[in-house]
């Protein structure tokens, strides 16, 4: 009957629609199905569907045609390219949707500055799209749901008054990189000549912006183009962690060290930090060093680069300032500067004060690394960050002078992040509108909330720091109750203001195809494309030239100020979950700190010197204190750090706007000055109380086990190769996978068709855990919380182990990805009592979750410890939508049952589908990319077949670098590793051996 | 009802071991075949004494202990290598290194169960009834008397002589069980 | 032939010339009055108090398991690199104390050991309640307790068979192998004395009662002869089988890839462990039946005397196998080995280690002393303690080589929860309770046994049973 019910159209036009049997989903196989085959049918996830496809029309039919998603094929993923701002960074992203719902992001291959690579911020935006604690109603005074027209008219009804009044009425809006947002603003003001815009960042961060204006005349802030780069200097530049390109800058960095042979270059990264940044975790070389001698540094090199030429005062009076101590550093590294030349570059943290940036300036134009198709190209600068300082401090006068008579903020939150004084007068002013996605502290002081649409739901475009343009598409209908963007709700409000404002434009995407159409020509075709492609790169925009003023830097070179005397504290974005904007997102308040591996907590990180000094011990409660504001925080001994430095991360201590962010850290705002990111001189006052931090990692050492090898460049490239510590055992096998002497009883098993592997570049690699959140998304992991994450039950199934050589004062740092080895002698598979764990015939060890009973024993007997036990139910949290997030193709786990990585084979089965659709024997080579592997900005995980010979895996594992973590155990590993090369002299890593 | 009461043995009760083997020999000489003993715990020499066969138990263990191995292997080798096989930690789908705690333990477990069912039946127990369960002389046989017993259906007995012969024998209390 | 052995031999009436036994020198009838008694006479002050304490505390344990299975494994300290903890812990300690029940009466009895009389009924009956505790441990300890069948090979609608490479199916046939040859084996033994008892008592439902269990046995010599061959048939299995069993929970380790764990060292080494710790228990159990049920004159000090003798022979045992796995530890060079017994002794568990040597390696050492070994309060203080150690001896295995293996990354630490002790303390309480009810209501020494001992119990022609 099925059979013939599906044959042919016509067969299936004769059923009557009342047909019952329509209805009907579509049965499993009959038992007469042998368990394996319908194992595998089951496991097909997406392919089963399309296997069934011809099963599933009568469902199809269900569906009003009227209704049914273009293209929409139930249980087959549609792809739309999007755009993702995070802040004034723009990234390109490629949404995958299913059932006309988003479920994954990933980067944009096409996209400039993305390159296929996605954050874990780009990751979380499909959390916080789906997050339950959004708001769907607008607020209006006491009323919870009030119509959005009704509060429009109120609004426009109070500017009206503002407008009589004679006082100015305030849009305080986000850091943001959108071309028509900005064209939208000015259109506003041009209209209204009583409404100002002010943007408003969370944090200060414009001094690199402000010294380009003066000294280059370029009014924004350069984005360093690694790639070009042979020697990087960075001085607490966290290029790699939280700058807002960090994907782009980790891809370019990566690039230079992949290392595909012995005569492959790699480029130098040289960090001069008193923190303990991701960056300097991967730097070559790491000076610790405070910041105040960062100055009396970079003049020197300086000095040593200008040779007998003239050089300003304040330079040779800085330069007399270094500490003896690295008065030969500086030397060493000026010479290796200087043979790198217009190749090598000088960047500055955000953070460090101006004499330290207008030094590095210096260093880099003298080098020649400043100009176009240099490092530091005008081409490349971020949008919109001009210097910011003046319109705040007219918005500060506006509020002080009782000239501003309505307040909007929109996506921003003062009440949270600005200081004290800024929020005393935002509160005098009378009527006050937020426009955000949740309710948070900001919204809760207003007069009005407006909750607005969601990035993934709206129209927009960003502009990338190439200039190339991008259209952000939404993906999903506002599930806010269809409430648009700002922009949208911006235009309806002028529109009820004055009825001929925005003549013919219904929403923000009339206004933006529009504009489109004025400013860069573009036709409904090309529109089609642009949509399609993701990016548009328009008429190369005018770089700005270089206009150098000398006399402007040396004004700008003046002593920092900062002292050596007392405790220098800085507050910085966390990596997490940056300046909390995402705080609500539980996956991000679980990704471990890459450094610290701290997660649900800020903390107040200092030397083990320091904590020495001050007596304090981790999880010691202190208070941070500047002026008459106060902080308490956690002490955490940090190795590496500089003494008398204390670190501590933004974001945390949120008081409104979810479930998550409640009671989670502290808030670390008042520690800026004026909310300007810098080193303040705090003063440290221990309190008797001691508060529990979670860590995922509590052993950083290797106990000289060889389970990371690390080599010098030098040494790697000597005829003798690389003397990595070899395990200690008996039949320990050669890099090709061949044992010296026979380990086994029993012949191996014969991998017929594909066999999967993967490899694991760690030269590449920076830690930065993006794979982490992307592997999150895709297998529908759960989050934890603080507590479960302290009783050791993180459930991510890919880690990174993070481990510290040499003196826990100035520690070499690496960063290993841990994940399921799919070991071909898998130790977890001999002890399940109900074979709930077994290999395929392609080489995976597969883990069957209604199979399992839960003994655990397979994960007692993992000796990577990557298996993941649902002690508990950790799907609790059952709000709609959250369960949109979930990936429909991958099981949901219940309580009781072990999970682990899968090289996830769902999108092994999908490919292999089309590859049977297409018929073909095989996938092709790069058909298949595992979620840790897409999202890499590093480039640094390859997976495929390794039976494949012309696959990228087995070239990789040939790669003389190559080696399988604890081989000696000749559980014969799937996934190999390379070894850590560092571009560093012999003596610079002297420590490195006694890990 | 008054029914005929038909006779059952002649009882006859010892308190010494010795008498009552010697008691034992001398029946047995006398050429009585259907003959019991009963004794709170077993009489060294009593079975030898009485002309008792060896008893067959063993054998029926044996035969449980090759039962269970021959389950076991068989068991084991055909869910793994027949029925269906699965690739487990890239080990044979069935080896005998493997299979041996299984083996052995279901050997045991047949054997003893072979053994138990074996001896009840031998013993054609349980029978919860017993013909002499009312003699209170009877009872006392599991607790610190031997009890003789001659039965009716042996050719030789006839009450008065077996009567006689137990009390020349100096048994105690020798009397007719009828029902 | 008999005539002549009954000429040949004169009769001869004299004490035997070793220790008795059984003191008082009693009668049969005596023997049969004193344990048959037992059941028949209301139980006493002492009785109730006692099992009043364990019922509540097993009451307590159940509640809590319940609590368990309806929220999950979660709420036990389990984590990521210690999956397992007391609950195994406790597993293969009750496992391993069943042991001693089995041996006393198996292997006691092949080597003739005549004195295991007074004991042996009871050390049976620990063995079947050790191992029920023990059986509960890994149905409760799972994920998913509701799918514990899933460990059985039986047909199912998954066409998915067990897998017989993990020694957890092993563990399946053995513990259960175990538990139903243990209950075969005392409930054999336990026939002849329930005919008695139901010969004994003369209320009406306990008389009907062990009428039905005793299966109408009226001790026929014919019985008698068929009844020797199968006990002597369970004993001859039992043996091989109690040494099997701790083996096959020993592979548990032994079998896997985790240092500490993997050691050819294990069988042996647990099975002497098992010895010890159940005769420890043994002891504990018998001192306070003897107590509460006046005993002295079964349980005699030479009982006391024989089983401190093997404390002391396994405690040196288990000893030998504490420094021997560090030999090999050092000696195979393989530095993850040598890391975790290093890591055993001075680590982080560094305290429960060395309450286990104290324990199971210094304590038993008293027992050199004859006067100690026939003190009883010593012996009950030391069976205790030797208990803690074996119990802390599973522990150290269990935990130290979990909780810092192979990645340091991954290294964890291990606490317990309420839950968890309450549930062991349950299982204690389970324990006791059940050994209680069986002292009352079962006949707690080997009635026909003691009574076949007793000075001319046998034809004296024979070879003299005390000679």
């Amino acid at each position: 009957m099925q059979q013939h019910l599906w044959r042919s159209l016509q067969d299936f036009a004769e059923l009557s629609p009342s047909d019952p049997r329509e209805e009907l989903p579509e049965p499993l196989p009959e038992a007469g199905v042998s368990r394996r085959q319908f194992l595998k049918l089951a496991s097909l996830g997406t392919a089963m569907a399309a296997i069934a496809a011809g099963c599933r029309r009568p469902d199809h039919k269900l569906v009003p045609a009227a209704a049914a998603p273009e293209y929409q094929v139930p249980g087959l993923p549609l792809f739309y390219a999007t755009a993702f701002q995070h802040k004034n960074a723009a990234y390109g992203l490629v949404a995958k949707c299913r059932e006309g719902r988003p479920i994954k992001l990933e980067g944009n291959e096409r996209h400039p500055m993305s390159l296929g690579a996605s954050s874990a911020y780009a990751q979380a935006l499909l959390y916080t799209l789906y997050d339950p604690d959004r708001i769907r109603r607008v607020r209006m005074g006491e009323q919870r749901s009030a119509p959005l027209k009704a509060a429009l008219q109120a609004i426009a009804e109070k500017l009206q008054q503002v407008q009589q009044q004679g006082k100015l009425c305030y849009l305080c809006i986000e850091e943001h990189c959108s071309p028509s947002y900005d064209a939208l603003l000015q259109e506003l003001q041009r209209r209204f000549p009583w409404l100002r815009v002010v943007v408003l960042p969370s944090f200060l961060a414009d001094t690199a912006a402000t010294l380009n204006a003066e000294v280059l005349g370029i009014p924004a802030e350069f984005v360093p183009h690694l790639g070009r780069a042979d020697y990087i200097l960075s001085v607490e530049a966290d290029l790699l962690g939280i700058d807002r390109y960090a994907v782009w800058h980790t891809h370019n960095f990566a690039q230079r060290r992949r290392m595909r042979s012995r005569q492959d270059t790699m480029n130098r990264l040289v960090a001069v930090e008193a923190l303990m940044t991701l960056t300097g975790t991967n730097a070559d070389l790491r000076l610790r060093m405070h910041p105040a001698a960062f100055e009396g540094f970079l003049a020197s090199i300086l000095l040593e680069l200008a040779r007998s030429r003239p050089v300003p005062e304040p330079v040779r009076q800085a330069a007399s300032r270094i500490p003896a101590a690295y008065a030969e550093k500086a030397q060493q590294i000026a010479q290796e500067l200087l043979r790198s030349g217009e190749r090598a570059v000088v960047l500055v943290g955000a953070h460090l004060p101006r004499t330290v940036h207008a030094l590095a300036l210096a260093i880099s134009t003298a080098l020649g690394s400043v100009g176009e198709g240099k490092v530091l190209d005008p081409a490349y600068t971020l949008p919109n960050s001009f210097p910011k300082e003046p319109e705040l401090t007219r918005f500060r006068q506006d509020l002080r002078e009782g000239r501003v008579g309505a307040l909007f903020f929109a996506n921003v939150n003062p009440e949270y992040s600005a200081d004290w004084e800024l929020q005393r007068l935002i509160a005098t002013v009378p009527w006050r509108i937020a426009l955000s996605l949740y309710h948070d502290e900001t919204a809760a002081n207003c007069w009005i909330h407006i909750p607005v649409a969601h990035s993934l739901e709206s129209w927009g475009d960003v502009m990338a720091a190439d200039g190339s343009l991008s259209v952000q598409q939404p993906l999903i209908a506002p599930l806010n109750e269809g409430i648009g963007s700002v922009q949208d709700v911006l235009i309806l409000l002028a529109q009820q203001l004055d009825a001929s404002a925005f003549a013919g434009v219904k929403s923000y995407y009339d206004f933006l195809r529009q504009r489109w159409q004025v400013s860069y020509g573009i036709t409904d075709v090309q529109w089609e494309n642009i949509l399609r492609e993701g990016v548009f790169a328009p008429p190369r925009r005018s770089v700005p030239t270089l206009r150098f003023s000398a006399a402007a830097l040396a004004a700008a070179i003046s002593p920092s100020g900062l002292s050596r005397e007392g405790l220098l504290a800085v507050a910085l974005p966390a990596y997490g979950i940056y300046d909390g904007s995402f705080a609500n997102c539980a996956w991000l308040q679980e990704l471990p700190d890459p450094v610290s591996k701290l997660v649900w907590d800020n903390v107040a990180a200092m030397s083990p010197g320091t904590a020495h000094r001050l007596g304090l011990a981790t999880e010691d409660v202190v208070q941070l204190r500047i002026g008459d504001v106060s902080v308490k925080l956690p002490v955490w001994v940090q190795p590496g750090m500089a003494d008398g430095v204390i670190l501590t991360q933004l974001g945390y201590g949120r008081r409104e706007g979810g479930e998550v962010l409640k009671g989670v850290g502290q808030n670390t705002y008042p520690l800026l000055p004026q909310g300007r990111l810098s080193y303040v001189t705090v003063s440290l006052e221990p309190l008797r109380e001691r508060y529990l931090l979670v860590t995922t990692q509590h052993h950083a050492r290797l106990h000289g086990r060889p389970i990371v090898r690390v080599t010098t460049l030098a040494e790697y490239r000597s005829p003798e190769g690389p003397r990595f510590e070899e395990p200690k055992f008996p039949g320990y096998p050669s890099l090709d996978g061949q044992y010296r002497i026979p380990l086994t009883i029993v012949p191996p098993y014969e991998y017929k068709g594909h066999r999967w592997g993967m490899v694991i570049d760690m030269n590449a690699c920076t830690g930065c855990g993006a794979c982490i959140i992307a592997c999150q998304a895709e297998n529908n992991i759960p989050t934890v919380g603080k507590e479960e994450v302290r009783r050791g039950r993180e459930m991510h199934w890919i880690r990174i182990d993070r481990y510290y050589l040499g003196s826990p004062d100035a520690p070499r740092v690496v960063h290993q990805p841990m994940l399921c080895q799919h070991c071909e002698n898998a130790p977890c598979e001999n002890v399940c009592p109900v074979a709930a764990t077994t290999h395929s015939p392609e080489g995976l060890n597969e883990m069957t979750y209604n199979r399992c009973v839960g003994t655990r024993y397979c994960l007692n007997n993992c000796p990577y410890k990557v298996r993941r036990f649902n002690f508990l139910d950790y799907h609790t949290d059952r709000r709609p939508p959250k369960e949109m997030l979930f990936n429909p193709d991958v099981t949901v786990r219940m309580r009781g049952v072990m999970e682990k990585c899968t090289f996830c084979v769902q999108r092994i089965n999908e490919a292999k589908y089309h590859a049977k659709d297409e018929g073909r024997e095989r996938v092709r080579d790069g058909e298949v990319l595992t979620a840790c592997q897409q999202a890499c900005p590093a480039g640094a995980i390859v997976f495929g077949d390794m039976n494949d010979p012309q696959s990228k895996v087995t070239q990789l594992r040939q790669n003389d670098r190559g080696y399988h973590v604890l081989e000696e155990l000749n559980v014969r590993p799937s996934v190999t590793y390379l070894a850590k090369v560092w571009n560093a002299q012999p003596e610079e890593v002297s420590q490195m051996r006694t890990a | 009802m008054v029914a005929k009461l038909k006779p059952l043995a002649v009882m006859g009760n010892y308190k010494d071991p010795d008498a009552l083997l010697q008691a034992v020999v001398e029946i047995r000489k006398a050429g009585y075949r259907y003959f019991e003993v009963y004794t709170p715990y077993p009489i060294h020499g009593l079975e030898q004494a009485m002309g008792l066969r060896r008893s067959r138990l063993p054998y029926i263990s044996l035969f449980g202990g090759l039962a269970g191995l021959g389950t076991a292997l068989l068991l084991q080798w055909w869910t793994g290598a027949v029925d269906y096989p699965l690739n487990i930690g890239g080990k044979p789908f069935f080896a005998w290194e493997f299979s041996v705690p299984v083996n052995f333990e279901l050997t045991v477990l047949f054997t003893a169960f072979a053994t138990v069912i074996g001896f009840l039946w031998l013993c054609r127990l349980p029978r919860w009834y017993s013909d002499y369960q009312h003699d209170t002389g009877f009872r006392a046989a599991t607790d610190d008397t031997f009890v003789v017993s001659i039965e009716s259906r042996d050719p030789l007995f006839s009450i008065e002589e077996t009567r006689a012969l137990l009390e020349r024998l100096g048994a105690e209390n020798v009397r007719l069980v009828e029902a | 032939m008999a005539q002549i052995a009954v000429e040949a031999t004169p009769r001869v009436d004299r004490e035997p010339l070793r220790e008795s036994l059984v003191l008082g020198n009693p009668t049969l009838h005596d023997v049969t009055e004193k344990i048959a008694g037992i059941v028949d006479r209301p139980p006493t002050w002492k009785y109730w108090l006692t099992l009043s304490v364990t019922g509540l505390a097993a009451a307590w344990g159940i509640f809590c398991i319940g609590y368990t299975i309806a929220t999950g494994i979660g709420v036990w300290g389990l984590n990521n690199p210690v999956a397992w903890g007391w609950d195994i812990t406790n597993f293969v300690w009750w496992i391993g104390i069943g042991h001693a029940g089995t041996l006393i009466s198996a292997i006691l009895h092949l080597f003739r050991q005549r004195w295991r009389t007074a004991i042996n009924r009871s050390a049976e009956a620990m063995t079947i309640f050790a191992v029920i505790c023990a059986g509960l441990f890994p149905l409760i300890h799972l994920g998913r307790p509701w799918f514990a069948y899933w460990l059985l090979p039986y047909p199912n609608q998954m066409y998915m068979w067990v897998n017989f490479r993990s020694p957890l199916v092993w563990d399946v046939f053995a513990v259960s192998t175990y538990l139903t040859v243990s209950i075969l084996f005392w409930y054999l033994g336990l026939l002849p004395d329930l005919a008695t008892v139901r010969n004994f008592v003369q209320r009406r439902l306990p008389k009907a009662i062990y009428s039905f269990f005793s299966l109408g046995w009226v001790g026929a010599a014919r019985h008698w002869q068929h009844y020797e061959i199968a006990y002597l048939i369970l004993a001859a299995i039992s043996t091989p089988l109690v040494l099997s069993v701790h083996s096959v929970v020993s592979f548990d380790f032994a079998v896997s890839i985790l240092p500490g764990w993997h050691t050819t060292i294990f069988p042996p080494y647990f099975v002497a462990g098992a010895i010890f710790s159940g005769f420890a228990m043994v002891l504990t159990l018998v001192l306070i039946a003897r107590w509460v049920l006046n005993l002295q004159d079964f349980i005699t000090l030479k009982h006391i005397d024989n089983m401190n003798r093997i404390l002391l022979a396994t405690g040196m045992m288990v000893g030998y196998a504490y420094a021997m796995e560090f030999f090999v530890a050092m000696y195979s060079g393989n530095e993850y080995e040598r890391y975790v017994f290093f890591n055993r002794a001075f680590g982080p568990y560094g305290w429960a280690y060395w309450t286990m040597v104290f324990c199971n390696v210094a304590v038993p050492q008293l027992f050199w002393s004859r006067r100690l070994r026939r003190n009883v309060v010593v012996t009950f203080i030391a069976s205790i303690l030797v208990n803690i150690g074996m119990w802390f001896e599973r522990f150290v295995i269990i935990v130290s080589s979990l909780h810092h293996d192979f990645l340091p990354a991954s290294w964890g630490y291990y606490a317990p929860t309420w839950v968890e002790v309450s549930i062991y303390v349950g299982t204690l309480g389970i324990f006791f309770t059940l050994f209680l009810l069986f002292a009352k209501y079962v006949p707690i020494i080997a009635i026909s046994e003691v009574k076949a001992i007793l000075p001319r119990s046998q034809p004296q022609h024979h070879v003299p049973v005390a000679a």
